[in-house]
């Protein structure tokens, strides 16, 4: 059996990088909100194996200019992704308002090949209509790379939600249609918002990352097969839907056995695991 | 004894990385191998487990065994049942979806007395020390003290 892909790792609470850098440990703690203790990477590649992920994308947060703190920043993602290969894909960060920004950007794709951005409006600050960002837009939709951004609760109320309900996206993804750009956490608890938008626009996908209203198994019944919920996955969008276990926010394989613990059908659980994934990286010229 | 000058007190924290969900790893020639290192002839050993969803517990090593350990600890403890511990956890910042390995970890076990004589567990021919991981992979520690003379 193929193994499948987690759209969405985080690369926190790792005891070598918090070795190299002591502060992202209290970033994580204070910023990201996190507060389990520290791991060796090697129970990542241990729960990815348990989970049959054979491919996991690790993301990097840009929060200097809001929160005084990169978590873990470009180039400590990029050590461990230098490290296991064939095991990582990088997804990088910047501040989208910095002078820089582009510079960053251009490092990320030429000597990083990172796959895309992670952007956050509630851990970075700012809003994704900002005509400031047009030039980020315009370069991720040119080198067909990801715009990834994270919408939906952030349980940290000393961060602001105001630019996280995703209708906020449509703007962006009509005027550049072309870039593709993949939604968090199913932008719960606005899933109804986050239909408008994939019904509209073709070019938006969404991770089912995320457990918020129980266990996983609860949570993804929740927002995947629930009442009309099923019928919206099946037919209207069962192509653009990508598992993401949010590690170390979870635990990987209480998020995989959640899926495949779901009503859905077998070809649905296999395209969120596994087929959606590898086809949006094909499209990127990243082959599995 | 208390007091008596003759009297060691060694302590080891023992890491481990579990290598699946759930797993029953024998520990038993590393807490004899400390207890050699020691030196401690005659006293006891205590072995730790620093966790709330790990255990420990003496029997026999015997596969199908082992198995049923699992079995019945996942029968009596089921994952797909209601508890009230299943939601946003603040102090951890994360949803706390595993009340059932707090359970089963509560049934085992976190600590084990074992005697010493003469330099060696005095465990029966079939008893070893298996350490129980009910939630991982995980990293996990295992503190082993050994006290006597």
């Amino acid at each position: 059996m193929k193994g499948y892909i987690d759209f969405l790792v985080y690369a926190l609470g790792i005891k070598e990088l918090i070795a190299k850098v002591p502060k992202l440990d209290e970033c994580t703690r204070e910023v990201f909100y996190l507060r389990t203790s520290p791991q060796p990477l090697e129970v990542l590649i241990k729960q990815m194996e348990e989970a049959n992920v054979e491919r996991g994308i690790l993301y990097s947060i840009n929060a200097k200019r809001s929160h005084g703190c990169d978590m873990p920043g470009n180039d400590l993602l990029y050590e461990i992704i230098k490290k296991r290969p064939e095991l990582f894909i990088g997804v990088g960060s910047i501040d989208p308002l910095e002078d820089d920004s582009l510079k960053e950007l251009e490092k990320l794709y030429s000597n990083y090949e990172f796959i895309g951005i992670f952007l956050s409006p509630a851990y970075q600050l700012f809003d994704p209509c900002d005509e400031k960002l047009s030039r980020i837009y315009e370069f991720l939709e040119d080198n067909k790379m990801l715009l990834v951004l994270h919408m939906g609760l952030t349980w940290n109320n000393r961060l602001s939600i105001k630019w996280s309900n995703p209708l906020i996206v449509d703007e962006i993804a009509r005027k550049y249609n072309k870039l593709k750009i993949v939604i968090t956490h199913m932008a719960w608890p606005w899933i109804d918002d986050l239909y408008a938008v994939m019904f509209r626009n073709r070019n938006v996908y969404a991770i089912t990352s995320g457990v918020f209203t129980g266990k996983p198994k609860e949570h993804l019944c929740t927002i995947l097969t629930e009442g009309y919920r099923r019928r919206i996955t099946e037919r209207f969008i069962a192509d653009r839907l990508l598992f993401g276990s949010e590690f170390p926010r979870m635990e990987i394989w209480k998020m995989v056995d959640a899926i495949l613990s779901t009503n859905l059908s077998e070809n649905t659980k296999i395209m969120i695991l596994r087929d959606n994934a590898v086809s949006l990286l094909t499209s990127l010229n990243k082959a599995i | 004894m208390y007091g008596d000058p003759t009297l060691k007190i060694e302590v080891k924290i023992m890491e481990i990385i579990t290598n699946r969900k759930t797993e029953i790893i024998d520990i038993t020639d590393e807490v004899q191998s400390f207890v050699k290192k020691c030196g401690v002839r005659n006293g006891i050993v205590n072995i730790f487990v620093r966790h709330t969803t790990a255990g420990i517990f003496l029997n026999e090593k015997e596969d199908g065994l082992l198995k049923d350990f699992m079995n019945y600890l996942h029968k009596i403890v089921p994952e797909d049942d209601e508890y009230y511990h299943h939601h946003f956890f603040y102090k951890d910042g994360r949803a706390a979806v595993n009340a059932w390995a707090h359970i089963r970890s509560v049934l085992l076990g976190h600590f084990l007395t074992i005697p010493l004589k003469d330099g060696k567990l005095l465990l029966s021919a079939r008893q070893r020390i298996f350490f129980t991981e009910l939630d991982g992979p995980h990293s996990r520690e295992i503190l082993i003290q050994v006290v006597g003379d």
